[in-house]
């Protein structure tokens, strides 16, 4: 329960269906104490003292017991240390990914255990398939099965997830309809332990003394001018490169320990084939098999064919390209609306 | 209505305690009779001003100490912040490593524990010798771990070098005897530790300080506000009901969590005799929403700051880490369901993690 309107509206469900509910937020920054209302972004940042609170008196008028975890240790760890850390190695990472597989469905689900839960429930817009499988949502627009990958099937397996038969719009209308006062809360956007959004800022924090200075070149090998530390961009980034050659320029590749950031033209980030590693598999696919990815958790499911998968990897092939594809990010394959698998995106080229 | 069998249900005294029955019939009439501000002159005023003094010799006995030297605050966190700010003269203060967060936020220098949360006597010797403080704040008994410092060696060792020596005694009446407080410059008790009302403490002050809330001529000129006459009302009743507490009931709670392989924090050194701080392989915090769910309350140590657990500092000191859980009793508890409980609730917390 983060105290938003999704994770609300699971518990009213929930109670109306007739479960034994506990309810649980979990706290894993440390927020401002004292958000202030002047600064719109602030009620959009889930998660300090006030989430914690909205989230209670749902809890109070649905009556079920409530409690707040502290998961500080464990978020840093497998979530800021990785975000950090994954942008000083030259990649983009996906905190959200990190916090859906360690934080939630591993810590979380194994105190849910410890306290005697049979069940997980979320506000994530998914389904879990009749084979057990990870599946997308209903609602397209909000479907979150690209950041639940790694959720294994034993995992699943205990997990509801509410929401994933229903719109956005008809989760709100349930939030009104049963007086929720979180019905009409704004959405969290964005990270949610970066309150200003300025994750450069972040990095240079989090690891103080971190070095990242060095040029900006173009694929055919101009310098074109420097910048102050390479996390501060990600693949297929267009804005702020503070250089200019009269076409527009990419961020196509970032070299961690050079600390170039190499730029080019919009064609160069399209690539055919792509390899990533550490999968998780829901089940394994065969060699040739055709099925729709996502590279990203935005835009749409391309068209793919596996080359090779095992319990290492995978290489896939996009006969229409895939463009920016980031090391950090994941590639996830859907067969239908069934999650194939997905793993961590390593390298992009062509063929 | 929620309503909690405070006897079977309730184990975590140390945050906070139910008010005597007593003292509830003494606070409720006190609303309704003695409203009136006690400072004023007419008859009404007066009646309310009698009891507030006879509350004041009622502490004043508990602590054996002159009713002048009773001073009434909002609770003890006041009077930890008015001692600690007001009586060191402008100089240092001192204070053990295992103080209430409301003394530590106040201290320039800790004095170490050995592993049973004991104050050092010899660094605290030391500390002294070396430079000029002036306070020393050791607390009497640690709401944590029940752990009793030695205050009337604390207070021999302070003298001898002429130091002001606080003691927070919050945890001490109802359970222990409190003559070792004799030679303290400085108390400090808690009105809803030894069931009192909330909203109410005591600082007994035996030297000089300046007040901390000023702009009023209450309390003898060194407290500013009118006085809660009802919580004074009450605080004195709780001082004249505290006696000491029996150990049983705590020891087989105790036992308990030994034969389930927890350790127990400061078992080598004398404690209060309603505490059990029991360190399990098992995150404390868990092990508190799993009792919860079976109607018993406890903690994990401090209850200062909502849904926050910050690493205890009382553990830290002691050389340990992890969130024991802490299960504190009251003159009445029955540990009968905690003890049926408890052994489920760690095992079923083992398998799962």
């Amino acid at each position: 329960m983060s105290g938003g309107v999704d994770s609300s509206v699971v518990a009213a469900l929930l109670v109306q269906q007739g479960h034994d509910v506990i309810g649980v937020h979990m706290k894993l920054h440390d927020a401002p104490t004292h958000p202030s209302t002047a600064d719109p972004r602030m009620a959009k940042r889930c998660c300090g003292l006030d989430d914690a609170l909205d989230a209670r008196q749902v809890a109070d008028r649905m009556g079920f017991p409530f409690y707040v975890m502290d998961l500080r240790e464990a978020f840093r760890k497998a979530v800021m240390d990785d975000f950090a850390d994954t942008y000083l190695r030259g990649g983009t990472p996906n905190p959200c990914i990190q916090c859906n597989g360690v934080l939630k469905f591993r810590v979380l689900m194994a105190r849910a255990k410890a306290l005697g839960a049979t069940h997980l429930a979320t506000g994530h817009y998914a389904r879990v398939s009749p084979s057990g499988a990870l599946m997308a949502a209903k609602d397209p627009a909000k479907d979150q099965s690209y950041f639940l990958f790694p959720v294994t099937r034993k995992a699943l397996a205990s997990t509801l997830f509410p929401l994933g038969g229903l719109t956005k719009p008809e989760v709100r209308e349930v939030a009104r309809g049963l007086g929720l006062a979180t019905a009409d809360k704004p959405e969290s956007q964005e990270i949610c332990f970066i309150p200003d959004d300025d994750h450069t800022r972040f990095v240079r924090e989090h690891r103080p003394g971190a070095e990242g200075a060095g040029d900006i070149v173009h694929e055919d090998g101009r310098v074109l001018g420097q910048h102050d530390g390479f996390w501060r961009y990600t693949i297929g980034q267009r804005r702020g490169l503070g250089v200019a050659v009269g076409t527009p320029l990419y961020v196509l590749r970032i070299n961690a320990s050079s600390h170039e950031v190499i730029v080019g033209p919009s064609s160069s980030l399209v690539h055919a084939r792509l390899k990533a590693a550490r999968p998780n598999w829901f089940r394994l696919p065969s060699a040739g098999e055709e099925l729709t990815a996502r590279i990203r958790h935005r835009g749409d499911r391309l068209t793919c064919q596996v080359l090779s998968a095992n319990e290492d990897g995978v290489e896939v092939r996009f006969p229409g390209g895939a463009r920016a594809a980031a090391r950090g990010q994941a590639v996830v394959l859907y067969d239908g609306d069934e999650v194939v698998g997905g793993a961590w995106i390593r390298e992009a080229w062509d063929d | 209505m929620f309503a909690m069998n405070i006897a079977t249900s309730y184990f975590d005294h140390n945050a906070s305690t139910p008010l005597l029955v007593p003292v509830q019939e003494a606070v409720v009439d006190a609303f309704a009779r003695l409203w009136c501000n006690p400072h004023a002159q007419y008859r009404s005023a007066q009646a309310a001003s009698v009891a507030v003094e006879a509350a004041r010799r009622s502490v004043a006995k508990l602590l054996n100490t002159p009713p002048a030297t009773v001073f009434f605050t909002s609770g003890a966190t006041e009077a930890n912040s008015w001692v600690l700010q007001r009586a060191a003269e402008g100089q240092g203060t001192l204070g053990s490593a295992v103080e209430h967060p409301s003394v530590a936020e106040h201290l320039s220098a800790r004095i170490p524990v050995d592993n049973q949360g004991v104050v050092d006597l010899a660094a605290l010797e030391k500390l002294l010798s070396k430079s000029t403080w002036g306070l020393v704040s050791v607390m009497g008994a640690n709401n944590e771990t029940g752990v009793l410092q030695p205050i009337a060696d604390v207070a021999r060792i302070c003298h001898y070098h002429n130091v002001r020596f606080h003691c927070d005694a919050s945890q001490m009446p109802g359970r222990v005897t409190l003559e070792q407080l004799a030679e303290a410059d400085f108390v400090t008790l808690s009105g809803h530790k030894m069931g009192g009302p909330r909203g109410v403490g005591v600082l007994v002050a035996r030297q000089e300080l300046t007040p901390l809330h000023r702009g009023g001529p209450q309390e003898r000129g060194l407290r500013a506000g009118t006085v809660n006459v009802p919580g004074v009302i009450g605080i004195g009743v709780a001082a004249d009901h505290a006696v000491p507490m029996d150990p049983t009931a705590r020891d087989s709670v105790e036992t308990l969590c030994r034969e389930l392989g927890a350790k127990i924090l400061g078992e080598g050194v004398p404690r209060l005799p309603n505490t059990v701080s029991a360190l399990f392989d098992v995150p404390g915090d868990l092990l508190v929403m799993a009792l919860d769910l079976e109607g018993i309350a406890a903690s994990t140590g401090s209850a200062c700051s909502s849904g926050s657990h910050r690493p205890s500092a009382v553990v830290e000191a002691m050389g340990l880490t992890g969130a024991p859980l802490r299960l504190s009793l009251g003159r009445d508890s029955d540990p009968v369901r905690l003890l049926h409980a408890l052994p489920q609730v760690v095992e079923r917390a083992r398998a799962a993690l």
